[in-house]
């Protein structure tokens, strides 16, 4: 069952071509992760989808609605949530009140239920301690978890994370991938974007290789890594 | 079992809650205990608190930083004198329609400078306010650049003595002023206060997550521009005459506002209530030194700038740790000592 389709996707900044035609689908709770060289438009492609910037042509297509003409905050409602490369969390408000509004504006919860839920939400990403500071005050490795635990307060059907793990010590790392293993039940597709390609093949089970606006190569992690194509991307080798 | 700083939270809230209702029955049994001169500067104090409240509203929570909050206010005093005294309404049912007004003159208002954003969008209000000033001074029948005084019939129409007539726009400036800022601690603890802040804090991160801000934002200010309407027209009452230069004052209701949410503390309820009071006293303790109490006013907001960004309730919130600022944060902290416990 396909969750988001994305058909013949163009996307120009001026005379830079990010996406030339590009399609791809996700099912109902597969994970995939996308990797790329820097510049070959993976957080674009999460802007695309969320809404944050409006595509030149092509169509996608979410839970059997075309998102053409919707605002970010529709997709929010129709169940996307996404994390940001660069945290952009609501600095003045505790880390609290930053998941309470994903929970009331984005999932539609009551003010009651909205922090019986967050409190769920705060407990399972480990926040707790940090729950009353400002978001502005936290480190990086804790910004990029209420990220997280902010796209989690929504409940989403589909989950963007940008670039989590960037940054993250190994123990940093392994914490994150725990949490993520401990929604594997929800039954939530994901799509993480990630450099950290040790850590993305612990979790997805598929990964698309984006380059020069194009999919260049689509499967199961070990056969990606194989192919000639990504390996000549990444070593710089000819197989040839 | 209750920890010390809870305890300690638990008596601070019902000394507040005391102090509030003794406040109350103070302020309803002034009129007959009080000097006429104190229930207008106390009518006074009131309309301040409003006005405050309002602009703390939008450039405290909403980060829509204005200076320009005397449009509203002169929209207010000239719908007043325009239904009350050219349209021969019952003053009472003039007064309670200026919010109307000044609702439906917020919108056109917002759809000019919605694009613009922080200083851009404050000069803008500024550049808007000073426009219909001059609009103002061209109606016929307002007086043109003169203004023009209330008829002896609608002046008169709260209270034909000035006892009586002081009485009912202390009454009057109080309700609204308490309701205003009721309003307020009741708005912030809700969503649209969480969305609000959300806004300011980080645009395109709350569209993302779910916040309409095309539908929001013109929302509050409408509802900012139908509060200051209604504290226009009231100062109108007290003052007795309409000018442009007086109703759409840039330093009365927009420049002495920012500097009282400043002091009391910009994003908080109780800021400029503190504001307000800090304003009049010293205003009245150092009015005979002339224009030197400009430069003083002045001074003290640019140290509290410096030193204490939050202004009186920042200090507060520093000495005392009561929080008077964030909602939620006693609900958290009740929670997780909640999780600690089991």
């Amino acid at each position: 069952m396909t969750l988001l389709a994305i058909t013949g996707l163009t996307k120009r900044f001026g005379g830079l071509l990010v996406f030339d035609q590009l399609s791809f689908s996700l099912g109902r709770g597969e994970r995939l992760g996308v990797v790329g060289p820097n510049g070959a438009g993976k957080s674009t492609l999460f802007n695309l989808i969320s809404g944050v910037v409006a595509p030149n042509s092509g169509s996608i297509s979410f839970d059997g609605s075309d998102l053409k003409r919707s605002d970010a905050w529709t997709r929010c409602h129709l169940g996307i949530g996404r994390t940001f490369q660069i945290p952009k969390p609501f600095g003045d408000m505790t880390v609290f009140e930053n998941l309470m509004v994903a929970a009331t504006y984005g999932r539609g919860l009551s003010m009651r239920a909205a922090r019986a839920h967050c409190d769920d939400v705060i407990a399972q990403t480990r926040l707790s301690a940090k729950a009353a500071r400002p978001a502005g005050s936290l480190m990086l490795a804790d910004l990029k978890r209420l990220e997280l635990a902010r796209a989690l307060a929504l409940k989403p059907k589909l989950l963007l994370l940008d670039e989590i793990a960037g940054g993250l010590t190994t123990a940093e790392c392994d914490e994150l991938l725990s949490i993520l293993d401990s929604i594997q039940d929800q039954a939530i597709s994901v799509i993480w974007i990630e450099h950290v390609v040790a850590a993305l093949t612990r979790y997805v089970t598929r990964i698309l290789v984006l380059a020069q606006g194009r999919a260049i190569a689509d499967g199961s992690p070990s056969s990606v890594f194989a192919d000639p194509k990504v390996r000549t991307l990444y070593l710089g080798e000819d197989d040839a | 079992m209750m920890s010390a700083s809870d305890r300690l939270s638990h008596v601070l809230r019902t000394s507040i809650i005391a102090v509030a209702i003794a406040a109350l029955a103070l302020v309803v049994m002034w009129p007959m205990v009080g000097s006429l001169n104190s229930l207008r500067y106390l009518a006074e104090l009131f309309v301040l608190i409003g006005l405050a409240q309002m602009w703390n509203l939008l450039s405290g929570y909403a980060g829509m930083a204005t200076v320009g909050q005397h449009l509203f206010v002169g929209v207010g005093a000239y719908s007043f004198y325009g239904l009350a005294v050219l349209a021969g309404w019952p003053a009472p049912l003039a007064l309670l329609c200026t919010p109307v007004l000044g609702a439906m003159s917020a919108l056109p208002a917002f759809a000019m400078i919605v694009r613009l954003r922080t200083a851009y969008f404050a000069i803008g209000t500024w550049v808007l306010a000073e426009s219909v000033k001059i609009i103002a001074a061209k109606l016929p029948g307002f007086g043109h650049g003169l203004g023009a005084s209330l008829p002896v019939p609608v002046a008169t129409a709260f209270g034909s003595s000035s006892a009586t007539r002081l009485t009912a726009i202390f009454y009057l400036t109080f309700i609204t002023a308490t309701g205003l800022t009721l309003g307020m601690a009741v708005l912030m603890r809700s969503r649209i206060g969480l969305a609000l802040r959300a806004l300011r804090d980080q645009e395109s991160a709350a569209h993302v997550f779910g916040i309409n801000s095309r539908r929001l934002r013109p929302m509050i200010f409408a509802g900012v521009g139908a509060a200051l309407a209604l504290l226009g027209a009231l100062t109108t009452l007290q003052r007795l005459r309409i000018s442009p230069d007086t109703s759409f004052s840039l330093l009365d209701y927009t420049v002495n506002i920012i500097f009282i949410v400043i002091i009391g503390g910009i994003g908080s309820t109780a800021g400029p209530v503190i504001g307000a009071v800090i304003f009049i006293v010293l205003r009245e303790s150092l009015a005979n030194l002339g224009p030197i109490y400009l430069i003083i006013l002045g001074l003290v907001a640019i140290a509290m700038m410096l030193f204490e960004p939050k202004g009186v309730v920042g200090l507060i919130d520093r000495l005392a740790r009561l929080s008077l600022t964030i909602p939620f944060r006693r609900p958290i902290l009740s929670s997780l000592s909640n999780r600690k416990r089991t």
